[in-house]
């Protein structure tokens, strides 16, 4: 399984929605948030600085 | 072994595996319908017929007597009373009478006592309540039951004030107040609003025609033992939830609850493996009852207005927290410990039956759930891997394995963990038996002999630990994973055990001490907090994780492991998994098609019991939908592992009750029939063969994870069912989900890779 690779699928079309992600090895929960933007969702932040590539789908 | 002769063997030790578990099953009593004249080794211990009797004395809490509002310290004035009989009209009833004291010399003794109680403050939602009944030996000694052995004290938070007929705490989330004539101690929320409170005589006499006994305890003619009964009022619609991992009524109102750990040969009787003396009440408190000594509640079923927390211990020490059901948990496990993280590779699929026999069985399994293309990480060998099946003496059969620690390196590369059975009584033909008694590791009976034909390990004696980690040690440092923790329920209930103290104490908490030698063992070897336990008490989530015993393969019985398994998440365990499929007999495929979609949406996912349980023994439809469950898991293990996490660090269950959620919403407090997994997705299995299902959605919108097809609640919907479960999801939230693909070419396993 690769960790550094995720898939973050929103469920609803809310304009925003937030979840947990939590690393093998981390140190904590991070909660991650993405926002809709133009018609698509898009990570607000990212907890982990670039270590892992989050994509966003949606599930509507 | 030719394979012919193989399957012969294997044939035979199961028939001698049912033909034990069928002789015990049958010897089995309820304990509802229990005869004294027929006592069987290892019953529960019930001591509510000590509360209800005409041979012994009891002291009923009347008043209070000194109190000193700096330290919460007091004494409660005790009246004494005996049962007598009154007819009338063809009817007798058994009630409560004042009598004088009947000792000699009188002035020796009190007749009616004043005995310390006090009130102290654990933090600004937790309250801790104790009373005596007569004289303790020594001082408090720390307890296995809390995380650190002892109650944190919170000096700041509750302010006191004098009232006109007593003395009240107010802290931020509510106030305890202690009247002085009649004594009651009075719990209530931030707003004011009446809890619960202590039930004194003067609530009853006069009101009801019914005896009540009220906050009291008894000493029993027999030995002047005493125990008490802490009675406290009931509220219209009050619901209660807890107390283990208990299979029948979900709200326990109603009913008549025994803790004392049984090995309960199923999942759909009274009895626990995991009884936990904690609840959570639907109007806002939660209690502990921090004591090993056996424990009988009535929750309302005598009377609706009263419960009655029978406890056999001398003292009282019960812990009152406030708030709504996560406060609640959160408060507990910060008393009793967390559930600590299992390792990540737990969270994938064990494959297991009872059981593989050999090296050849464990290489077979693990190149077949390659070669079918189910994803698992776990194999499991349970009770066959000594030379003689279930003779448990920590060896592997040199006739079957070859090479152990080369088997063990060999699936670790391939992505498996190892997972070995064992338990800790000794049949006398083990070759382990006249060491374990030359050694004196074994708990004696009340007359320092032996209490079974088995040596059962006495796991309070130092020496005895010493001994079994170095047998356990040596396995794990072979490069076993995982130890299953199994049994541990009938440490005997006279047995002198080295701590000092009888079964009285030690019975219950022999789990505790059982989970912990190999959870610390298992976690110094290789750092990981990983057991597989079917026992368990009050401070056994701090050793993850617990499964739910050995259910019958039925409809019935998978409805009853998901009652057990909401009961165990509201006791403060995180974490628990339970025999996909049932244990007992090969399970029919229609019933294991739809108990694979619920258990492997569960924290953690086994299947186990009477072979085959393999998926590819079953249809190609059959292995098809199992895959596609399996991969389901695997997906979603990004959101099982971040939820594992949130759990542990806030003692929530990874299997949650509806109400965990929705504390406002009337309709979460009545469902026991699906759950969340984590706090998002709803599950709801179906329990018996069809097509669809009613489903309850809490207040929200929630989205069919499969079809995406959007539904509203509040309400019931009966909706298609996929995957032979209906899985929904929360709006709103995000899910991270694995890049996992059904059909890898090379396995990585939930690993980081």
């Amino acid at each position: 399984m690769d960790w550094s690779r995720l898939e973050l699928m929103v469920f609803g079309n809310a304009d925003k929605a937030s979840g947990l992600v939590y690393l093998p090895g981390g140190d904590k929960v991070q909660a991650v948030s993405v926002v809709k933007r133009k018609g698509k969702y898009q990570v607000e932040g990212d907890p982990f600085r670039g270590k892992v590539r989050m994509e966003v789908k949606g599930a509507e | 072994m030719t394979n012919a002769n193989f399957k012969s063997f294997i044939g035979r030790l199961i028939l001698a595996a049912a033909v034990l578990l069928s002789t015990v099953s049958n010897a089995q009593i309820p304990i509802s319908s229990g005869d004294p004249n027929q006592a069987l080794m290892n019953e529960p211990v019930d001591i509510s017929g000590d509360f209800r009797n005409f041979s012994n004395t009891y002291y009923l809490a009347d008043s209070l007597g000194k109190f000193d509002p700096a330290t919460g310290k007091g004494e409660i004035v005790y009246g004494r009373y005996e049962y007598v009989t009154r007819m009338a009209f063809d009817n007798i009833l058994g009630g409560l009478q004042s009598v004088p004291a009947n000792e000699f010399p009188g002035i020796e003794y009190a007749g009616a006592p004043s005995l310390p109680f006090s009130v102290e403050f654990v933090s600004p939602r937790t309250i801790r309540i104790r009373a005596r009944t007569g004289t303790e030996v020594g001082p408090d000694q720390p307890s296995l039951m809390l995380a650190n052995g002892t109650a944190p004290q919170d000096k700041s938070s509750w302010k006191y004030s004098k009232t006109t007929d007593g003395h009240r705490y107010t802290g931020p989330f509510g106030s305890v107040t202690i009247t002085q004539n009649p004594w009651h101690i009075e719990i209530r929320d931030n707003a004011g609003k009446l809890l619960t409170s202590t039930n004194h005589n003067r609530d009853n006499a006069g009101k009801t025609f019914t005896p009540v006994l009220p906050f009291s305890f008894v000493r029993r003619a027999a030995d002047y033992s005493r125990s008490i009964s802490a009675a406290w009022s009931l509220s219209p619609d009050e619901k209660i939830f807890g107390c283990g991992e208990s299979f029948t009524n979900f709200n326990k109102r109603g009913s008549k609850v025994v803790l004392w750990t049984d090995d309960s040969n199923g999942v759909m009787n009274e009895t626990m493996y995991k009884p936990i003396p904690f609840f959570m009440s639907s109007r806002g408190y939660g209690m502990f009852m921090h004591t090993s000594s056996p424990i009988t509640c009535d929750f309302g079923k005598y009377i609706a207005s009263v419960m009655s927390l029978m406890i056999g211990d001398e003292a009282l020490d019960l812990f009152v927290f406030l708030g709504d059901p996560k406060d609640i948990l959160d408060e507990y496990t910060n008393l009793t410990g967390k559930s600590p993280m299992p390792p990540l590779w737990s969270f994938g699929f064990w494959m297991s039956r009872i059981t593989y026999f050999s090296e050849t069985d464990g290489r077979k399994v693990a190149a077949d759930l390659r070669r079918y293309k189910i994803p698992a990480d776990v194999i499991h060998f349970d009770t066959g891997w000594f030379e003689t099946d279930w003779r448990c003496d920590y060896e592997f059969a040199a006739s079957r394995f070859d090479d152990p620690a080369k088997m063990i390196s060999d699936l670790k590369d391939q992505g498996f963990h190892i997972s070995l059975w064992q338990l800790p009584y000794f049949v006398p033909k083990n070759r382990l038996f006249p060491e374990i008694l030359e050694k004196k590791l074994y708990v004696r009976n009340n007359k320092g002999n032996l209490p079974y034909e088995d040596a059962v390990l006495d796991f309070s004696n130092p020496a005895t630990l010493d001994w079994y980690r170095e047998k356990i040690g040596n396995l794990l440092k072979l490069g076993v994973g995982a130890i299953k923790v199994d049994f541990g329920e009938a440490a005997p209930a006279n047995g002198l055990f080295a701590s000092g103290r009888t079964g009285f104490y030690e019975h219950n908490l022999y789990p505790l001490r059982y989970n912990k030698v190999v959870s610390d063992l298992t976690q110094e070897i290789h750092g990981e907090r990983i057991i597989w336990a079917r026992s368990a008490w009050a401070g056994s989530q701090r050793y993850p994780l617990h499964w739910g015993g050995d259910a019958a393969n039925t409809d019935n019985a998978m409805a009853a492991s998901l009652r057990g398994g909401l009961s165990f998440g509201l006791s403060g365990f995180s974490f628990w998994s339970h025999d996909i499929g049932g244990f007992v007999q090969k399970t029919p495929e229609s019933l294991y098609r739809r108990w694979a979609a619920f258990g492997l949406l569960l924290s953690h996912s086994r299947a186990h019991g009477a072979p085959p349980k393999e998926p590819w023994e079953y249809s190609p439809e059959f292995l098809e939908l199992f895959r596609e469950a399996d991969n389901l898991r695997y997906r979603l293990m990004p959101y099982i592992y971040a939820q594992a996490k949130d759990c542990s660090e806030r003692g929530l269950p990874m299997v949650r009750a509806l109400f965990v959620e929705y504390p406002k919403d009337p309709g979460s407090w009545l469902v026991d029939n699906e759950y969340l997994l984590g706090s998002d997705l709803l599950v709801a299995p179906l329990f018996e063969e069809g097509e669809s299902r009613q489903v309850y959605l809490p207040p929200g919108q929630w989205i069919d994870y499969q079809s995406h097809l959007t539904y509203t609640g509040v309400g019931t919907r009966s909706g298609p069912v996929r995957s032979r479960s209906w899985c929904s999801c929360a709006a709103a939230p995000l899910y991270p989900i694995s890049n996992w693909r059904k059909r890898p070419r090379t396995w990585t396993g939930a690993g980081w890779s």
